[in-house]
């Protein structure tokens, strides 16, 4: 809207120009001789050409012709010299008209473009002052100097930004050249800034200088500017990151120095708890054979001399002493089972299940209890003696807590759900009531007192223990119609390789 | 010289040779037994009892592992690199029942590895076994 108005008005102008020269040729017709009809059009035209360009310069000559035309040469009808002589006035004047036109043209162009430059240039500084003026990094543009051998041997800095001096700590930079500055900077400086000069490739790094006690992230860019071998240099003074990662780093090295040393200590103790055992098993139970073979050999083959109250008492002797012997064995069971590394493969349930039951013939005989095997089993993943260390203490479990006059109930049973494989041992014993129940797993953890259900409160944890060991899990939980359900959760076996034979 | 081959008890804890013997008494067997305290008067007597030949094989060398000046296993070893002794029957009757105890004896050339029963029913049961499997056994054998 804006524009054509301006060219309407450029137009008008046009008409307006020619109008005046028009009038004033009136003004001045007596004084000015017929023979240049036209010479005043000329200053229209060319007023509208510089001041409005090639259009209204057109609608200018195109009116001053019809003008000059019309007022200034008389019409003849016959081919007579003065026809000539306007024929000649009008086509100077044409051409004169196209040639001040084509140059005003010129002219005009190159002054816009001049213009445009120039803005353009202001723009472009403005915008980079203002960037380089305003950010945290420092920049500083510099002129590399190189020596004969095409080394770079210094660089000045032909311009730096008020964040320069935070960021490098150097104050009043502008102007000089680094090695009078900082005689002492690394020579990889002068390479890296010299190969992005040269080679005008720009490149990103991180390095420190000792010069400055400082670390630097550096990106430096060739600047093609007024001069060679000019580089704009932005970075950032990293020293806080770089030292807080080496903080990081000798902190990692200080905990793997402390996980090594406290290794090394737990390995020691895992040692000492393994001699430890080794004493338990063989030195303590050594007295303890005394102790029970010779209250033995005192109540049979001294029964006379003793009397009843003193048979009564060796008995009781060497009752105690086999107690503490299963208590000894359990607890070595228990601790062998957190040391001993094992060796998983794959073993047949039903083979580790007719074991125990073989093992505990006597004891299920001697109990008048009915064992039922739900058969086939799943083979699992597993070490043998570890399993038939959990069925049978699962087993002698449920054979041994029912109420007195009963006859133990057990069944055994499998469920595969994907790739686990659950046993469970059923009993019709006498239940373990809720509150106990996450407790029974525990080491020396006892319902019961010894009078009446024997045992070292240590078979329950060597179950759970064991089952971890393998990978699996141990519970308990109460049987619908009484009694419990202690469970075992193991990983399935592969079916490819079954390990059959019993060790 | 006695009329039936002597059991050699290499067994330093007095309690436990005591019951032991006291158990082949129960067990009715009637080879002399002869108690050795520590690994290193064993190895020179059954050494001596090599070299004086075929008449004085012992019937059973019944070995404790944890012994005394040397081990059992090092009484083990030497009853095994003497070629007039190797072929000898030696049962280890120890109270560990560590698997690696178990497997080096083996490897060193132990007939048998028993672990000490507290119990001295079980401890009269394993007195029988050995009597009918290697005393009886070797007795016919000869």
């Amino acid at each position: 809207m804006n524009s054509r108005n301006l060219s309407t008005r450029a137009y008008v102008s046009a008409a307006f120009f020619v109008a005046l020269a028009f009038a004033i040729r009136l003004a001045l017709g007596p004084l000015i001789q017929e023979r240049s009809p036209f010479l005043l059009f000329v200053l229209a035209v060319l007023a509208s050409a510089v001041m409005h360009g090639r259009g209204p310069a057109l609608l200018a000559v195109a009116l001053s012709t019809v003008a000059g035309l019309w007022a200034f040469i008389e019409p003849h009808y016959e081919l007579k010299l003065v026809a000539v002589d306007a024929a000649t006035n009008l086509a100077a004047f044409l051409a004169t008209c196209i040639g001040v036109m084509i140059l005003t043209e010129r002219l005009r162009h190159a002054q816009a473009a001049e213009l445009i430059a120039q803005a353009k240039a202001q723009v472009g500084a403005l915008r980079y002052e203002a960037l380089i003026n305003s950010i945290e990094a420092g920049f500083s543009l510099v002129e590399l100097q190189f020596d004969e051998a095409g080394r770079a041997k210094d660089f000045v800095f032909i311009e730096v930004n008020p964040s320069f001096e935070r960021q490098v700590g150097l104050v009043d930079a502008q102007g000089k050249s680094v090695r009078q500055l900082l005689p002492a900077l690394e020579e990889h400086w002068f390479e890296t800034y010299g190969r992005v000069a040269l080679t005008g490739d720009s490149i990103r790094f991180e390095s420190g200088s000792e010069a400055l006690g400082r670390w630097f992230d550096v990106y430096a860019v060739p600047m093609s500017g007024t001069k060679p071998h000019e580089v704009g240099v932005l970075f950032n003074d990293i020293t806080a990151r770089r030292q807080a990662e080496e903080q990081v780093k000798q902190l990692n090295r200080d905990l793997e120095k402390l996980v090594e040393e406290r290794t090394r200590r737990l390995e020691q103790t895992v040692d000492d708890l393994d001699a430890f055992a080794y004493t338990v098993s063989h030195d303590l139970r050594a007295p303890l054979r005394g102790i029970e073979g010779f209250a033995r050999i005192l109540r049979d083959e001294h029964a006379e001399q003793l009397g009843e109250r003193g048979r009564a008492y060796a008995t009781r002797i060497y009752m105690a002493a086999e107690r503490m012997d299963q208590l000894i064995q359990d607890l070595l069971a228990y601790s062998r089972l957190s040391r001993v590394d094992l060796d998983l493969k794959t073993v047949e349930l039903e083979t580790v299940i007719d074991q125990v039951l073989a093992d505990h013939a006597a004891m299920i005989s001697a109990e008048q209890a009915t064992v039922v095997v739900e058969r086939p089993m799943p083979a699992v993943r597993g070490a043998r003696a570890v399993l038939i260390q959990i069925v049978a203490n699962l087993l002698t479990n449920a054979l041994k807590f029912v109420p007195r006059g009963r006859k133990p109930h057990v069944i055994l049973r499998t469920q595969t759900r994907g790739e686990r494989v659950c046993l469970y041992v059923e009993d019709e014993g006498i239940g373990i009531e809720d509150e106990f129940r996450s407790r029974i797993f525990n080491v020396f953890e006892r319902l019961h007192g010894q009078e009446h259900y024997t045992g070292t409160g240590i078979g329950l944890a060597i179950v759970r223990k064991a089952a971890e060991r393998l990978g699996g899990a141990a519970g308990v939980d109460p049987r619908d119609g009484g009694g419990s359900r202690f469970w075992v959760e193991l990983a399935a076996g592969k079916a490819d390789r079954p390990e059959r034979k019993p060790q | 010289m006695s009329e039936r081959a002597s059991i050699v008890l290499v067994e330093d804890d007095r309690d436990d040779a005591d019951l032991i013997v006291h158990a082949f008494g129960k067990a009715t067997i009637a080879n002399p037994i002869e108690v050795s305290a520590d690994g290193q008067s064993a190895i020179g007597r059954l050494d001596e009892r090599a070299c004086a030949g075929d008449q004085d094989i012992p019937a059973l060398i019944l070995l404790d592992l944890k012994l005394p000046r040397r081990s059992g296993f090092e009484v083990l070893q030497a009853i095994r690199a003497n070629p007039l002794s190797q072929t000898w029957p030696v049962v280890v009757l120890t109270s560990s029942s560590e698997s690696g105890d178990v497997r080096r004896a083996h490897e060193l050339g132990a007939n048998s590895y028993l672990v000490k029963p507290v119990a001295s029913d079980a401890l009269l049961d394993m007195v029988r076994t050995l009597r009918s499997y290697w005393i009886v056994l070797n007795r016919t054998a000869e």
